[in-house]
């Protein structure tokens, strides 16, 4: 891709953002957070299917190998996207806000214990981010850090899904949440790896099929888990349960929801049904990009309505904000790698 | 190869060996072509071509989706129309609750379809074939390809017979089939 035309629509994505943090800040922080949500499914991701095909191999992993590992090393980035959230986040989180009356789980929800937390995954992730860029090139390397690797991965992933989603209603527990977000971010970043292999010159038919029925799996796989949580909250009927669940059904959000089962879901899942299908780069791509547009609606969905207010100027501004790490993301990618070889030299 | 076709005049089977697969397929085709009655073709080997995909992951999709639906509508007409009881103040239609079991009955619906389905392709219900008592198709597990004609009539028959002939088979042999 032709990097002025990068750096173009990076600016572009720059500016609107800025111009939403000037003008309107609560709608900026709000979908600053939900485009973080989206955009850290990339490194994320990255990293933890790199070292899962460490563990067990296929044809998927050796064609996609250069786009994941690029994934893993742009965590080098999250502390950069991660500091106008910091800065906003009082603007977001009721708990975080002086004055208000003390909710039950203040000894979690607080803000030195939050902060605490937010380093620590950090940290886990920018050392795990080294040691999978530095073994890279080694799968038995790969193969060691993995079964660590993962397992951290995972933990601070739900927690962090927790503390920085979960958490914008205070009252609202549901202990799937952490999984139906990694489910979403093996989903989001396997169609983002499924969608260069698709657009390379000359996609390897096997890759390509081993890909197709792993995101068909994790389409399932989130399926199962967003559905189980609606289900449960349904059949136990809570107040503080159903009340999450009450402003992102109602102002159109239900709109918003079926259109998420649509393109998260139903789409891609019968069109990845069929063998055909999966040898076809344009059915796979098909189904990666309605993927990728799920997830970005799932993300938005679960973080807009808790704004209660300006749900479009939130949505051009989840949009802008995209726009404008994805185009720092593609840009950094060729850097870092460089930046990295010097390092390690 | 000695016998005539007066002698064998119950028989309206015949088999024919073949020593490459494109001398076969050429048979099955021209045999095909000349409607002469149902052919088959036994190999020692997997065919080099890929066999026509089945319609039968299709049909069991369908049978899938219609079970799911079926079970859906069953569990909205009972709890909307047929019996409404108030359960913990939910609608009467409480569709999250139903689709658990809508799901299983359409993973039952493409089970079936397909086990049955796949059974009746392999021609389950008869558990027997005369070929399997022909001399020639034991040749067919070893090095032979095998071209099994049922022939409609008499004229299929023998016109069967020169087709075999005319496209190079080692043997051939009337059988009762």
């Amino acid at each position: 891709m032709n990097p002025i035309f990068v750096i173009l629509a990076g600016a572009i994505g720059y500016g609107a953002t800025i111009l939403g943090w000037v003008l309107a800040p609560k709608s900026f922080a709000f979908a600053w957070l939900a485009a973080l949500s989206v955009w850290v499914a990339w490194p994320l991701g990255g990293m933890a299917l790199v070292l899962i095909h460490a563990l067990t191999g296929g044809r998927w992993g050796i064609a996609i190998h250069g786009v994941l590992a690029a994934g893993a090393r742009s965590v080098f980035l999250v502390p950069l996207f991660v500091i106008p959230y910091a800065l906003t986040a009082t603007r977001i989180y009721p708990w975080l806000q002086s004055g208000v009356t003390q909710f039950d789980n203040a000894i979690y929800l607080n803000e030195s214990a939050f902060l605490l937390r937010g380093v620590i995954y950090l940290l886990i992730w920018l050392i795990l981010g080294a040691l999978v860029t530095r073994a890279e090139r080694s799968a038995e390397e790969l193969a060691r850090l993995a079964p660590y690797a993962l397992i951290l991965l995972a933990l601070t992933t739900t927690f962090a899904a927790i503390d920085a989603i979960m958490s914008l209603d205070p009252t609202f527990a549901s202990s799937i949440f952490g999984l139906v977000f990694i489910s979403e971010v093996g989903a989001i970043s396997l169609s983002v790896a499924a969608l260069a292999l698709v657009l390379s010159p000359a996609p390897d038919r096997e890759a390509l099929r081993q890909i197709a029925r792993l995101l068909l799996a994790f389409v399932i796989l989130w399926s199962y888990l967003a559905f189980m949580q609606l289900l449960i909250v349904w059949q136990s009927d809570l107040p503080h349960e159903t009340a999450w669940y009450l402003p992102r059904w109602r102002q159109g959000w239900d709109f918003i929801a079926w259109l998420i089962a649509f393109t998260h879901f139903f789409a891609p899942f019968f069109t990845l049904l069929s063998s055909r299908a999966q040898h076809s780069p344009k059915a796979v791509g098909f189904a990666a990009a309605s993927i990728l547009v799920g997830g970005i609606l799932h993300q938005f969905w679960l973080v807009a309505p808790a704004a209660g207010a300006r749900s479009w100027a939130i949505a051009l501004l989840t949009l802008s904000a995209l726009l404008a790490m994805a185009c720092t993301n593609l840009l950094a990618a060729r850097w870092t790698k460089q930046i990295w070889n010097w390092i390690e030299a | 190869m000695s016998r005539s076709f007066e002698a064998q005049a119950a028989s309206k089977g015949l088999t024919g060996s073949f020593i490459s697969e494109e001398a076969s397929l050429a048979a099955l085709s021209s045999l095909n072509a000349a409607g002469v009655g149902e052919v088959t073709l036994f190999s020692p080997v997997p065919p080099n071509e890929a066999p026509k995909p089945s319609r039968l992951p299709a049909v069991a999709l369908v049978m899938g989706l219609l079970g799911a639906a079926a079970f859906f509508t069953l569990q909205s007409f009972a709890n909307v129309i047929a019996y409404p009881l108030d359960i913990g103040g939910r609608p009467p239609f409480s569709w999250p609750s139903f689709i658990p079991i809508a799901f299983e009955a359409g993973i039952l619906s493409v089970v079936l379809t397909a086990v049955i389905g796949a059974g009746a392709l392999c021609g389950l219900p008869r558990y027997y074939d005369p070929v399997d008592e022909t001399p020639m198709i034991r040749d067919s597990s070893i090095d032979r390809w095998v071209v099994v004609v049922r022939a409609r009539d008499w004229d299929a028959l023998a016109r069967s017979q020169a087709i075999l002939q005319d496209c190079g088979a080692r043997a051939i042999e009337e059988a009762e089939l």
